[in-house]
């Protein structure tokens, strides 16, 4: 080989090295022994068998290989129909039937993703497996199409012309001919189907429904605790079980003998079926289930599992990250949760369209436990739709080691933290600090056009000196290093006090926001007196000290306060001292002026 | 009737461009026929019209008596020998022999034993379990001929068969594929460009050109008297030369090309005063030493000398026209270029020919 | 005439698969953009094209024009990554590794985008694995994230495969021997490269081209893992619309924009594609 010949190939291997590089990292991560960070600090298999005790993942992870082989099923069998009615005629309307083939190609994902809600909610079709297994199906077809199409081009059709000459009709030429020889071809589409279903997330998270939720919706969710070893260790198992079963092909494409493909390929479909093996869907034909739909991190499996065997149930969970998809799920009509866990500002949207069952108190005796200064609020006078779960404030992190103390929201506006800042990714909370901060007594809920614009400058004014802005895993990036200060909620912070004491909360003294998120049950449950059930379970004093416990948001729970241990019930992050709740505000629906608000957020973004 | 082929003014045609036109043909069962012509000629087209991939838009083709029109290829009662063999590839060889059986639906046993027996017409027993991609490419040729005929058709089709062979094993397989037709008493229909492969198999030609038959019969019929100027030329008459009759006078006709004059036995076809095409064979031209006097030689002098092995062809300028002459090899005597000779075109071998519309 | 009817029997049940879940949803899609938001984040039916006048407002066209341009960037860079491996492949590598190395090209995607994305953050972080290997070296520790640059990173990182299979596709099908013709006709490396190699793989390009601008002009989840959310592109302005303002009527109209964009795009490359089939 001659230098230029080196030098295209050195070129080469440095692009596949840009390629693995990400790989190599996610599989080193999956046997590192720290949680979080990006050093070494020894090897561990720990994060495998944690996998195979998180039974959310494990349950994504089926379902997520439930939908990807159903849905490779189906499109590579129509994919692969089409490419050869291509192959075997020339349509009059050519020009049409290819732009609709071309469609799922070049159609961003995101309108595919919002078009399909559409279409289900006019066809009132329950978002669930069905309609997630529907879109996969969908938009893989066109890609199946273009890859045995590609192989049928070069395909010699004296081949089937001999076939019909020695007496093999159309059908059958089809079957005995054609199909074997552009076998590799569509086992080639297939793979990519089926690559593109266990990958989707964006069509996925507007489509899914009760039951429905995939392997990368849950690491989506998940992500505000920042990707967790598990999820590098799922990660490496799926990538390896893909190669082996690629390794097989490529054997068997070489004319290698069978047997020395069965090893690769059988070791591959057995990491494949592993997950169905290991503890698989409990929920027995006639057995009750209460299909709940909360955020992430928010519950943990050992609570649940509680609640199952007292009632001798079954919780299925799904889970989202932002109130607005809960109220996009509900709206739509179409999904059928028993519980829900809305935002205060959420319950009262769903308030005003009817979308919540009203709850039967006389079945909630715990209630009784929940500190009234949470309960009969605006957002639903006399608890009639919802009960109090989580409450917390937002407020500054920050590593003061670097930083000193901090009581002040105009610290996030101080030039010599350039680069060092991050904000939250959110209009709400952004334009609420600057209206804080703005001096002329304006809240946090204002919707005051003039107000607004001149939060807006200030924020503009901040933008050189933010480094990122991020509402899912914050704490992550404070932990990391890359931020001094962080905007954030408490609960999260909470936990990224644990970790690193150099890391300190404040609600600073101009005042804050709160959030508080509530139990609630959708009108048109399956379940309701179940749902009823599981309210009332989460405010026994117990429960409620357990929840707060594991997840490290604050509870309203009055008598669950007093079981905690005095780390806890004394965190400034978690139950700030009373003076804090004195000039904390509860976030509420801004009605119209969201879409000022989401305005001017895309202004300051925008913005060079 | 069984195997006869009839096609009655069998016309096709491909967006605007006639592969094919008003074809009429008759083959009388186990006959072996041999569509002869260029590329493009419309040989192939006619065969697939045969075997039912392509439907005429015009005329009516029977086979063994029956009009085969909305026929599907597979209801046919002939089976197509494919230019590249079309062997599947995904099939052993037994698996592509036994393959038409199959889709009769034949008992396990019976397609053992008629592949058995096919293989061994084809001289491959013992190659069943081999892979196609394994054979030669004379193998492949005769594991297609077993494929075919194991079926038993009415009429076998061939597609150039033996295009993709070498000159020694196409010889052969010429001679093989004769005896077996022979043999099994099966109508051929043969499709190739190559004149000799024509010449040696068949019982007769049919000579295609621009989708007509131009001109069919027997093998040496077609040798010795071509009708027509395109099929003069592609049997090999090298030396064509546009002619106007000057008079007919004895039997002979007198003619004149430019400054060549010479004469040729009148068929009754010559016309004093009209202008014909005429042909002659360079080997039935004949070369004489300078200065000899036989009557109607004319002077010439040798411009080129091709050696072809068992003869010599010298391109001789003679009256203004190049013309090309043959001499064994024994017979030749070493000429160089530029020597003068005298050149002579005896009546008997001057063909009369048709214009046609060949080149 | 049967094979007009198997093939129409072949294509029905994928094309009306399509049609009902792909051209159906896009009339819906149409119908709601003419509308406006409720209060409550709903669509009330009242026609007006209001909500594209406002898509074409100036602060939505800066996005629109940000989003093209690195879908461009995007687009020229995997162009210059790929048709050099693309050529590595098909030209100076034995034919018994070539289908190997193609399975690696695409072998990353069998793992969450979302997973390739965190762990390019785990490298570029400011004490990541990048910086790490630096400060060994004696290099100080750089802000790799949180830019353009990550987002372009991130984004190539995306789409490379997109671009190298179709390229590799095109060059497969060529003839080497017009490449030695070339030579032996005294064309220099890079005369070559210009006249013989660029012109035929043209198809190639032209495709990949396509496959990468697409999904890049609706990238939302580079931007803001990589870029820290710190530029608005239209796929975060989209998403936004349904999944935060809850503004659906304003999102169909953005995206029917959009797909007006990619339809112009798709256009742009057909010519070199016709051009090329018809060589």
């Amino acid at each position: 080989m001659n230098r230029r010949g080196s030098g295209l190939g050195l070129f080469a291997l440095l692009v596949y090295l840009f390629l693995y590089a990400p790989i190599l990292v996610l599989a080193a991560l999956s046997f590192n022994e720290s949680r979080s960070s990006a050093l070494w600090e020894g090897f561990t298999f720990a994060w495998y068998l944690k996998l195979l005790q998180n039974a959310q993942v494990m349950q994504a992870l089926r379902t997520s290989l439930i939908v990807a082989f159903v849905s490779t099923v189906f499109s590579t069998v129509l994919g692969t129909a089409a490419a050869l009615a291509f192959h075997r005629h020339r349509f009059r309307r050519g020009a049409a039937i290819e732009a609709l083939f071309a469609l799922p190609i070049v159609v961003p994902e995101i309108v595919i993703a919002s078009s399909m809600v559409l279409l289900f909610a006019a066809l009132s079709l329950r978002l669930g497996l069905l309609t997630v297994v529907l879109a996969h199906v969908a938009f893989s077809i066109s890609y199946v199409v273009v890859v045995v199409r590609a192989r049928l081009a070069g395909f010699d059709r004296t081949l089937e012309e001999a076939a019909m000459d020695l007496g093999a009709g159309p059908w059958r030429t089809l079957w005995t001919v054609t199909l074997p020889l552009c076998a590799p071809a569509i086992l080639a589409g297939a793979l990519l189907a089926f690559a593109l279903s266990i990958d989707d997330y964006v069509i996925t998270s507007f489509v899914a429904g009760v039951g429905s939720t995939t392997l990368p919706l849950q690491i989506y969710s998940m992500v505000r605790s920042g990707v967790s070893p598990e999820i590098n260790a799922v990660s490496t198992l799926l990538l390896l079980a893909t190669s082996l079963l690629l390794l097989a092909a490529h054997l068997l494409e070489r004319g290698k003998p069978a047997r020395l493909c069965a090893a690769p390929a059988g070791l591959g479909l057995a990491l494949l079926a592993g997950p169905f093996l290991i503890g698989g869907p409990a929920a027995a034909a006639g057995e009750k289930v209460l299909n709940l739909y909360i955020w992430s991190n928010y519950i943990a499996p050992e609570t649940l599992a509680k609640f199952e065997a007292r009632h001798g149930v079954k919780v299925n969970v799904d889970l989202y990250d932002s109130n607005e998809a809960l109220l996009a799920k509900l709206q739509a009509g179409n999904a059928n949760y028993d519980v829900v866990c809305p935002s205060n500002y959420a319950v009262a949207i769903l308030a005003r369209q009817e979308l919540l069952h009203p709850l039967d108190l006389t079945a909630l005796p715990n209630l009784a436990h929940v500190d009234p200064a949470f309960l009969d609020r605006p957002h639903d006078p006399g608890n009639r739709l919802s009960i109090p779960y989580f409450w917390g404030t937002t407020g500054i992190a920050y590593r003061k080691s670097r930083t000193g103390p901090i009581d002040s929201w105009a610290a996030l506006w101080e030039p010599r933290f350039k680069g060092r800042i991050l904000m939250l990714d959110d209009a709400r909370e952004t334009l609420g600090i600057a209206l804080l901060l703005s001096r002329d007594g304006h809240g946090v809920n204002e919707t005051d056009e003039r107000a607004l614009r001149q939060a807006k400058e200030l924020l503009l004014v901040q933008k050189p000196l933010v480094r990122t802005y991020n509402s899912a895993d914050f704490d992550q990036v404070l932990l990391a290093g890359d931020v001094w200060l962080a905007q954030g909620w408490s609960g999260q912070f909470a936990r990224a006090m644990d970790e690193d004491p150099d890391i300190e909360y404040v609600v600073p003294k101009e005042g804050s926001s709160f959030f508080l998120d509530s139990l609630a049950i959708p009108r048109g449950a399956p379940n309701p007196a179940l749902g009823h059930a599981f309210l009332d379970f989460v405010m026994e004093p117990e429960i409620a000290a357990e929840i707060c416990m594991t997840m490290r948001y604050s509870t309203p729970n009055r008598a669950a306060r007093a079981l905690l241990p005095a780390a806890i019930r004394d965190h400034p992050a978690i139950f700030p001292p009373p003076d804090v709740m004195n000039r904390v505000e509860l976030l509420e629906d801004v009605g119209d002026a969201t879409v000022l608000y989401d305005r001017l957020w895309t202004e300051v973004k925008s913005a060079r | 009737m069984r195997g006869a082929i009839r096609l009655v003014g069998v016309g096709k045609s491909f967006g605007g461009t006639e592969a094919v036109r008003e074809v009429s043909l008759d083959v009388a069962p186990g006959e072996f026929v041999t569509l002869l012509g260029p590329s493009g000629c419309g040989k192939t087209t006619l065969l697939r019209l045969l075997a039912g991939f392509e439907t005429p838009d015009a005329g009516q083709v029977l086979i063994s008596g029956r009009d085969v029109a909305g026929l599907p290829p597979h209801r046919r009662p002939v089976n197509t020998v494919f230019q590249h063999y079309a062997l599947f590839p995904h099939q052993d060889v037994a698996g592509n022999v036994a393959f038409g059986l199959r889709m009769q639906k034949r008992p396990a046993a019976e397609i053992r034993d008629k592949v058995a027996r096919a293989l061994d017409l084809v001289q491959l027993a013992g190659y069943e379990a081999r892979r196609v991609d394994e054979l030669s490419g004379g193998q492949k040729q005769r594991v297609a001929l077993a494929r075919a005929l194991v079926l038993e058709p009415e009429v076998l089709l061939l597609d150039e068969p033996l295009a993709a062979l070498d000159a020694k094993l196409r010889a052969q397989m010429q001679v093989e594929l004769k005896n077996l037709q022979e043999r099994l008493q099966m109508t051929f229909v043969f499709v190739t460009h190559d004149r000799d492969e024509a010449l040696i198999m068949s019982d007769r030609v049919a000579v295609m050109n621009a989708g007509r038959v131009e001109q069919e019969g027997a093998p040496d019929a077609l040798y010795d008297r071509p009708r027509t100027r395109f099929v003069a030329d592609f049997l090999g008459v090298r030396n064509l030369l546009h002619v106007r009759v000057l008079r007919i006078d004895e039997g002979l006709a007198q003619l004149e090309a430019g400054r060549l004059r010479f004469a040729a036995r009148d068929d009754g076809g010559y016309r004093a005063g009209a202008e014909t095409w005429v042909g002659v064979r360079p080997e039935r031209v004949r070369l004489l030493a300078e200065g000899a006097s036989e009557a109607g030689a004319e002077d010439g002098v040798v411009e080129d000398e091709i050696y072809l092995g068992d003869r010599t062809d010298w391109v001789v300028r003679a009256a203004g026209h190049a013309l090309v002459v043959a001499e064994s090899a024994r017979g030749a005597q070493p000429r160089g270029r530029g020597e003068r000779v005298r050149l002579l075109l005896p009546p008997e071998a001057v063909l009369r020919l048709a214009d046609g519309d060949g080149v | 005439m049967t094979a007009r009817r198997q093939a129409l029997l072949l294509l029905v049940p994928a094309a009306l698969t399509l049609f009902v879940l792909f051209v159906l949803p896009q009339a819906l899609m149409f119908e709601a953009s003419l509308g406006r938001r409720s209060a409550y984040g709903g669509i009330v039916h009242e026609w007006s094209f209001a909500n594209y006048a406002r898509a074409l407002e100036p602060l939505y066209l800066g996005i629109f024009a940000r989003s093209v341009g690195l879908a461009a960037l995007t687009t020229g860079l995997c162009l210059a990554l790929a048709w050099p491996v693309a050529w590595w492949i098909a030209f100076r590598v034995p034919q018994r590794h070539k289908s190997a190395l193609l399975v690696l090209l695409v072998l990353p995607f069998w793992t969450s985008f979302l997973v390739r994305m965190y762990a390019w953050i785990v490298l570029l972080r400011t004490e990541g694995v990048v910086n790490a290997v630096g400060v060994a070296f004696g290099l100080p520790a750089f802000d790799l994230l949180y830019n353009d640059l990550a987002v372009l990173i991130g984004q190539v990182y995306g789409e490379l495969p997109f671009m190298a299979l179709p390229l590799y596709a095109s060059m497969e099908k060529l003839d080497r021997r017009l490449l030695e013709a070339a030579a032996d006709l005294g064309a220099s490396p890079l005369r070559r490269l210009r006249e013989i190699a660029l012109p035929l793989t043209l198809p190639g390009i032209a495709a990949g081209a396509v496959l990468v601008f697409i999904p890049s002009l609706g990238a939302y989840l580079a931007p803001d893992l990589l870029g820290g959310a710190k530029g608005v592109y239209v796929g975060n302005l989209v998403q936004s619309q349904f999944a935060v303002a809850r503004d659906a009527p304003f999102g169909a109209a953005l995206s029917f924009v959009l797909a007006l964009l990619v339809f112009v795009a798709v256009a742009a490359a057909r010519r070199p594609l016709a051009a090329a089939r018809g060589l």
